[in-house]
């Protein structure tokens, strides 16, 4: 058996049926997996405080351990507009829209995390 | 024809080379768990043309076991992964070399083709493996697209090089009758 060292023909078709393979793998198990939710569930301390329709736009205050946590629900997401941590990283999360989608103010131990849409994952932990 | 000393001395030479660009690819970091040129698999494409497939496959077969045991995976998980990509590779090998046997002169592989199925057919049973017995979560298929673009794209490059070396390896030494 000899084989040439040259590229053939066949190898190029051999790398674009390969190609195929790859780009429907894309798009078998690449596509966006989370749809848009439909209810935020807010937690204090573990403990479901409140269900929010994301459709009805709202404001919500949430005693939390350390302060008053102000949530905004808007087009369609929610977002905590304010509350009383030191880095404010739940602010800066911004609205969440996606099923399974989550944010939390940890130091005033009040969490936020969205059902419906498609779960893009089991859980998180904090 | 070679005597069977002499094609033993041919394979452990080639494997050596083998498990030397092993062991320096495992030292290379990666950007995602799994994605490695597969440097190695340069040598078994250049045995396979110039020495035939059943040297090829030894010196496949040599690199993961002596490359396992100086790296010190040996029988760990990672061993079952190297060795299932291999076993899966090396068949797709077998393959293609048969194809080539049999095929009209205008439809055979050189081995950049060859590459590129060994290649995939090392990502997808080490998927498959790491899938199956390691990691049974739907989350991980998420990496699949990614991880088959990535051993397409380096067998196209390990499929070009060892077409370069075995052109380059002619001019210095004809090719030797296959076994």
């Amino acid at each position: 058996m000899t084989t040439n060292p040259q590229r053939t023909h066949a190898d190029l078709v051999v790398i674009g049926l390969l190609l195929v393979g790859v780009g429907m793998a894309f798009g078998q198990w690449w596509a966006p997996q989370a749809g848009p939710a439909d209810t935020a569930l807010v937690f204090v301390g573990g403990g479901e405080r409140a269900r929010l329709p994301l459709h009805v736009d709202a404001t919500l205050e949430v005693a939390g351990t350390i302060g008053i946590s102000r949530l905004q629900v808007a087009d369609g997401g929610i977002r905590f507009a304010d509350s009383p941590c030191r880095h404010k990283l739940c602010v800066r999360a911004g609205f969440l829209r996606h099923g399974h989608d989550a944010a939390a103010c940890v130091p005033n131990r009040v969490s936020v995390a969205l059902t419906g849409g498609n779960r893009s994952y089991d859980s998180i932990n904090f | 024809m070679r005597s069977a000393q002499q094609q033993d001395a041919l394979i452990g030479w080639f494997a050596a080379l083998a498990v030397v660009i092993h062991i320096f690819e495992a030292g290379l970091p990666s950007p995602v768990p799994g994605i490695k040129p597969g440097l190695a698999n340069v040598i078994t494409l250049v045995v396979l043309a110039r020495h035939g497939l059943a040297a090829a496959l030894w010196v496949g077969a040599l690199r993961v076991l002596a490359g396992s045991l100086v790296i010190g995976t040996f029988l760990t998980p990672t061993f079952a992964l190297s060795a299932g990509g291999a076993i899966a590779s090396l068949a797709v090998l077998a393959l293609a070399a048969k194809w080539n046997q049999v095929a009209p002169s205008n439809a055979q592989l050189s081995l950049l083709g060859m590459g590129c199925l060994a290649a995939v057919a090392h990502m997808s049973a080490q998927f498959v493996l790491a899938w199956r017995l390691f990691v049974p979560h739907p989350g991980l298929l998420s990496l699949l697209p990614v991880l088959l673009l990535a051993a397409l794209l380096f067998g196209i490059c390990t499929g070009w090089l060892a077409n370069a070396l075995v052109r380059e390896a002619a001019k210095l030494a004809p090719p030797p009758v296959a076994a």
